[in-house]
């Protein structure tokens, strides 16, 4: 457990640190800016304007998470293996599982810190607003539940792109490619109608479950199929480690 | 503390290492020589466990490198080839970091990382950030990195490449203090520095382990003529008159110089074990010559390493 402190901490400093970071705190934060003005300004016109922005949101909460998760975990792997750190890190007394989960642990850990500045946005709108709006409790905690879950599960997709290559481009595009087939995959049965494909659609399309999880519906089969998901790659990522060792 | 068995690393088709076994025994400087692509690196990373060997066993400290590897590394102080840091942190903040990583007692950490940054001589530059370190402090930190934890076995790679001749004495200096607490592997190819350096020598080509032994049984294993020099005050037609007369038929390789004093120093090598020195400096005697070097020279580590790495270039 102190190995893991140890490491994560190490994980974290370096991310808080990194340039890429700060610009992806930067972009992040004026795209969440954006999206609370949108929400503002389509509140001001009357409930119809705001009757699709739950969808929208999700949209671009997904989109820019499938820009930030590959930014933020390019370096992960790629930059121990370019400066030969990976060396001196693995050949101390530590498990590669221990790596890898700090490691994740350690850009998680940003990714909710990035989180953080949003949560005043609704104490904002209240001080702001003539009639404070009636802002549903179990909605922003869904909102937030599933930015962290789909969140985790796209930076363990950058981890484990992270880990194929020691040259940050690959693997930040290898991440970037990977979270695009996921949505692609999603929208398949809208391009290609098949039977059944509508609840394909469901399963598998992050948007469908951003939104569901921002109408505060916290279905259980989602949170399953990230965590899972989430924790499977981050297990690839580790065999990937050892294999190294052996290749 | 080290017993490698009948190790074989292959990397797809390339063979890097074939079939090596050895052992370093406790308080031994054993240095590992070989030209470029020799297999130093790969066997240094099987020994410190960053690799896995396809074939063969290696334990440290009758820990397995690959069935029990954090016990093994507990063992291990490694320093890679180019000494890779983290360039973001400072020196006082990294050696702490490594410390609390490789296990060292919380409240031990603050003294044992003091202890190594005066025994590194890094103390100076303890607030400094690493990324902005001459090419030897880095590799002073390095060092002191392998030896926070305290391990029984030090093992490092090139630990003078890229110094220059002063960073180079003071390194070699530090590594020479460490032995009296410490087992150490090290790989060089520069041959000097492992002569003074080390107890024992393992010499590696093309991934096989050509020799291993101390540097003068090497020299005596290659059986190579005794070289002889003679510095003597006489005429040196006279001088390869006599030798000749004196040594025999075992004499080869004559080579005369004749100083503008008057002095002629001759070197030539002797077949066979006999030494002929008190025959040559009796005879000397007797004619009345004067004699101011009579020496035999004992075959370098260079001299060793390139007759062994020929004799198998010619046996392939």
């Amino acid at each position: 457990m102190r190995t893991f402190a140890t490491l994560w901490k190490r994980e974290l400093m370096a991310t808080f640190l990194s340039p890429t970071a700060g610009i992806v705190a930067v972009v992040f934060l004026l795209v969440c800016g954006a999206t609370f003005w949108a929400l503002i300004a389509s509140l001001a016109s009357g409930p119809e304007a705001s009757a699709g922005l739950v969808e929208v949101g999700g949209w671009l909460f997904v989109l820019t998470m499938s820009v930030v998760a590959p930014l933020l975990t390019m370096r992960l792997f790629a930059e121990e293996y370019r400066s030969g750190t990976y060396e001196t890190l693995m050949t101390a007394p530590v498990t590669t599982g221990a790596v890898v989960t700090a490691k994740f642990c350690g850009v998680l850990t940003f990714y909710l810190a990035l989180l953080l500045p949003t949560l005043a946005y609704g104490p904002l709108l209240r001080q702001c607003a003539l009639t404070p709006p009636d802002v549903d409790p179990a909605t922003v905690m869904g909102m937030y539940f599933g930015a962290v879950l789909i969140g985790g599960f796209f930076l363990s997709l950058g981890l484990a792109a992270s880990a194929l290559t020691r040259s940050h481009l690959a693997a930040g595009l290898t991440a970037f490619a990977w979270i695009a087939l996921f949505l692609l995959a999603g929208l398949i049965p809208y391009v290609w109608p098949v039977p059944g494909g509508d609840r394909w659609a469901t399963w598998l399309s992050p948007i469908v479950h951003m939104a569901d999880f921002a109408r505060g519906i916290l279905d259980s089969r989602f949170v399953v199929f990230y965590l899972v998901n989430t924790l499977w790659v981050l297990f690839v990522t580790e065999r990937l480690l050892e294999f190294r060792r052996w290749a | 503390m080290v017993k490698v068995e009948h190790i074989t690393k292959r990397f797809g088709r390339v063979v890097a290492v074939d079939d090596i076994s050895f052992r370093v025994n406790r308080g031994e400087i054993v240095g590992l020589l070989g030209p470029n692509g020799a297999g130093k690196t790969t066997t240094l990373r099987l020994l410190s466990g960053f690799l896995c060997p396809t074939a063969g066993r290696i334990t440290i400290a009758d820990k397995s490198v690959v069935d029990e590897p954090i016990e093994a590394r507990r063992q291990i102080g490694y320093l890679p080839e180019h000494a890779a840091l983290y360039t973001d942190m400072r020196v006082e903040e990294y050696l702490t970091y490594r410390a609390r990583l490789k296990g060292v007692w919380p409240r031990r950490v603050r003294a044992r990382v003091d202890e190594v940054m005066e025994l590194c001589g890094v103390a100076s530059v303890r607030r400094r950030i690493i990324g902005q370190l001459s090419k030897g402090f880095r590799q002073r930190v390095a060092l002191a990195d392998a030896l926070v934890h305290e391990p029984p076995l030090l093992i490092l790679d090139e630990p003078t490449l890229g110094l220059d001749p002063n960073q180079n004495r003071q390194v070699r200096d530090l590594i020479r203090s460490l032995a009296e607490r410490h087992t150490i592997v090290l790989s060089s190819h520069i041959l000097p520095e492992v002569e003074q350096v080390c107890h024992r020598v393992l010499i590696l080509h093309r991934g096989r382990l050509l020799a291993d032994g101390p540097v003068s049984e090497l020299a005596q294993r290659l059986r190579r003529p005794r070289r002889v020099v003679v510095q003597v005050h006489a005429p040196a037609t006279d001088v390869r008159a006599a030798l000749q007369s004196w040594v025999g038929p075992a004499l080869r390789q004559l080579q005369m110089e004749e100083l503008s004093d008057g002095w002629c120093v001759v070197r030539f090598q002797v077949e066979g074990e006999d030494d002929s020195r008190p025959t040559i400096a009796r005879q000397i005697l007797q004619r009345g010559w004067d004699l101011r070097e009579l020496r035999t020279e004992d075959l370098s580590l260079e001299q060793v390493f390139v007759a062994l790495t020929n004799r198998t270039l010619e046996r392939v």
